[in-house]
């Protein structure tokens, strides 16, 4: 030691690096994410939406604003019946996933392989939605469209929701691929959460949740497009639909109805034949479920002074809060008769299957991070000894801040509906009533149909329940429109004939 | 020498000017390209643009050789072409290509669809009912042509998946049908198999 005096110091500057550099990054912890929005989410509950949307701005105090805060906000807004405010936030949201997507397309390898989350952990990567999510956002600004009326926009989304579902089956095929090269090739023992010692592998491993064919498709998104297309008289795409909605929840009796009146429906419309306003009625209930950290060990081969060495290493694990299904409505009365619904998606368990379909990765990246973190210790207890008092502490410190810093990602779109249930039914024009049981008790609204098609939605949260429907049209509006002239016409002789209706024309 | 000082900077402005003019602008970072729309397409093997062209160009020249020698142009109009895939195709595009083809040979005539049909009924009402419009020059009522024949069909699909292959098969059947007399004159399929590998 006194051959070589300068080391010393040297060494334990590094080791004072390390630890602090370790110590700071701790301080990246965020608070978990279920703290920040439950405010908003409790309001919400309570029918108290302005107070909700105040809330989520107190969370979001800063100027850039992040996919989650505008998906919240599309979803509060939505309750509030702004449409037009609602769809705004979410096309924003949509900006955000579609950057996910270009990159995806471009460097699908640069999003696997996230620096932040090699280094602290998850939470420190840019929130790009989970899969389902991204879907989801789709379905979701298509009801708003439908809300305002504009069924060539909801066309549009739904089948943009098409386009995004192909981008995320190959880029999780991709994901899944690499994951596994990097396991093997990094040694690593535990690559699946069933080899997680302590992890609730129920969750995930639930038959609900793997008969799922992935985390993103789902009944409702496909029947809801199937109900698009055949209101804008597209039955080739709108058997589709319902072809693959069948497919997901087979023996339903709603959809598979919807899928052999198809034909029937069809010629209905195109030989004008008055028979009412086909009408969708969509029950939404609950919220989406919660993601928690959890810390368990796992055997990693930490760098040490005889090479590796296999250690138990605390790490932070994501597990979903199974949605009971206490919230879930499933009563419901058309004009004082019962609706039969049937509950087509639940997204409890598209959560759990997205997040057993991150898992692979997520264990690498934990692996890796861990391994690093284990590395930079042993630098730091290497050279404590020589630190004295000063080095027992920054020894300390590491070891805290080794574990502090491990928080897994608990982020997720919390106010999205959990439960999707849909009736069909055949309505005269005008107004009915609506009546469900929720858990706030038997609530009834009035809804107004019109038109051709209609679609209903009643979202149920607490003891709150919001309607949207597709705007209403008190008297069919007239086949044939003539344009106001803007200027009076000067003194005419012959007043113009009287716009006749369709209907006298043809018995011309 | 005096003549040519004088004029040169009105050569170099002649020459500036027509730069301009034959220079098409060139915006965006240069990241976008055109491609050939008619380039074989194999991104997946979902249905894809290769598949609609194949299956257009199969089907009228099909419906083409069977009216070759016909003195009369046969006025038709595109029934529906039934998706009994669980895919999105959209079969309308597919009608909509073969009748454009068809059209162009000059081999058929095509009476309004039934999806261009609200559009047709609305256009003459609004030309003879809104009282905008000169008598002489209104489209009359009650002067369209019925189609003599009707062109409609199906896509159907199997697939086949493994661990590591994919395989799919598009099966697309057309006929034509003789709208009076109920007799199917023209059929016609076209078949595609896509497979791929994980």
């Amino acid at each position: 030691m006194n051959q070589h005096p300068r080391h010393k110091p040297s060494a334990r500057r590094i080791s004072v690096m390390m630890a602090s550099a370790t110590l700071f990054l701790s301080g990246c912890v965020t608070t978990g994410y279920h703290d920040q929005v439950s405010g908003s989410l409790n309001a919400a509950k309570s029918g108290a939406v302005d107070v909700a949307l105040s809330n989520l701005e107190q969370s979001n105090p800063g100027k850039d604003k992040d996919l989650l805060y505008f998906l919240e906000k599309g979803e509060l807004l939505r309750m509030k019946g702004s449409y037009p405010e609602s769809r705004e936030s979410w096309l924003q949201a949509d900006g955000k996933v579609r950057e996910w997507e270009d990159a995806v397309r471009t460097d699908p390898g640069k999003l696997a392989g996230d620096i932040g989350s090699y280094l602290i952990n998850d939470t420190t990567r840019r929130y790009d939605g989970r899969d389902y999510e991204k879907v989801m956002l789709s379905v979701r600004i298509a009801l708003d469209h439908l809300a305002l009326g504009d069924w060539g926009a909801a066309r549009t989304e739904v089948k943009k929701m098409h386009e995004r579902e192909a981008i995320i089956a190959d880029f999780r095929a991709k994901e899944l691929d690499n994951a596994k090269k990097q396991a093997s090739d990094k040694g690593l023992q535990v690559t699946s959460y069933k080899d997680l010692n302590g992890y609730p592998v129920e969750t995930l491993d639930a038959p609900e949740v793997r008969s799922l064919k992935n985390a993103y498709e789902s009944a409702f998104a496909n029947y809801l497009a199937g109900f698009v297309y055949e209101a804008l008289g597209e039955p080739s795409l709108a058997a589709a639909g319902y072809r693959k909605a069948i497919e997901m929840r087979p023996g339903e009796k709603i959809l598979e109805e919807s899928l052999k009146g198809l034909d029937q429906r069809a010629g209905q419309v195109r030989g004008r034949k008055e028979t009412g306003v086909d009408t969708l009625i969509v029950v939404e209930s609950g919220n989406a479920p919660a993601i928690r950290s959890r810390t368990l060990p796992i055997p990693l081969p930490i760098p040490s002074r005889g090479g590796l060495q296999v250690v138990m290493t605390p790490l932070s694990w994501p597990v979903v809060e199974p949605v009971g299904l206490d919230g879930l409505i499933n009563t419901v009365n058309l004009d004082n008769k019962p609706l039969p619904i049937s509950l087509i998606t639940n997204v409890d368990h598209m959560a759990r299957r997205a997040i057993s379909d991150e898992m692979p990765s997520i264990i690498l990246r934990s692996s890796i991070r861990a391994i690093a973190k284990g590395a930079a210790q042993k630098a730091v207890q290497d050279n404590a000894s020589s630190a004295g008092m000063f080095g027992a502490v920054l020894s300390i410190g590491a070891s805290v801040a080794a574990v502090v810093s491990e928080k897994a990602d608990e982020r997720s779109w919390r106010s999205l509906p959990a439960f999707y249930s849909v009736g069909r039914v055949v309505l005269t024009p005008g107004t009915h009533t609506l009546t469900l049981n929720t858990t706030g008790g038997t609530l009834t609204r009035e809804i107004q149909v019109s038109g051709k098609h209609a679609v209903v939605v009643v979202r149920g949260t607490g003891n709150s329940l919001y309607l949207a429907q597709t705007p209403y049209t008190p008297a069919p509006s007239p086949v044939v429109t003539a344009p106001e002239p803007a200027i009076k016409p000067v003194a005419r002789k012959k007043p113009a004939e009287p716009i006749k209706p369709l209907a006298k024309e043809g018995t011309k | 020498m005096n003549t040519l000082t004088k004029i040169s900077p009105l050569l170099a402005a002649l020459a500036l000017l027509s730069g301009c003019a034959t220079q098409s602008p060139t915006l965006g970072s240069g990241n976008v390209n055109y491609g050939d729309a008619k380039a074989v397409e194999q991104v997946t093997n979902e249905f894809g643009s290769t598949d609609l062209q194949m299956i257009a160009e199969s089907m009228a020249r099909s419906l083409a050789q069977s009216q070759a020698g016909a003195k009369v142009k046969p006025l038709v109009t595109i029934a529906e072409v039934k998706n009994k895939t669980s895919e999105y195709i959209d079969t309308r595009s597919i009608t909509d290509s073969i009748r454009v083809q068809l059209l162009k040979s000059g081999t058929m005539r095509f009476a309004t669809d039934i999806a261009g049909m609200q559009n047709q009924t609305d256009e003459l009402i609004r030309q003879n009912q809104s009282g905008l419009y000169k008598k002489s020059t209104t489209a009359k009522t009650g002067q369209m042509q019925g189609a003599k024949y009707r062109i409609e069909g199906n896509i159907t699909s199997i697939v086949k998946q493994s661990s590591s292959l994919k395989d799919v098969y598009y099966k697309f059947s057309l006929i034509m049908t003789d709208n009076e007399s109920g007799t199917i004159e023209w059929a016609d399929e076209k078949e595609i198999r896509k497979t791929s590998k994980r």
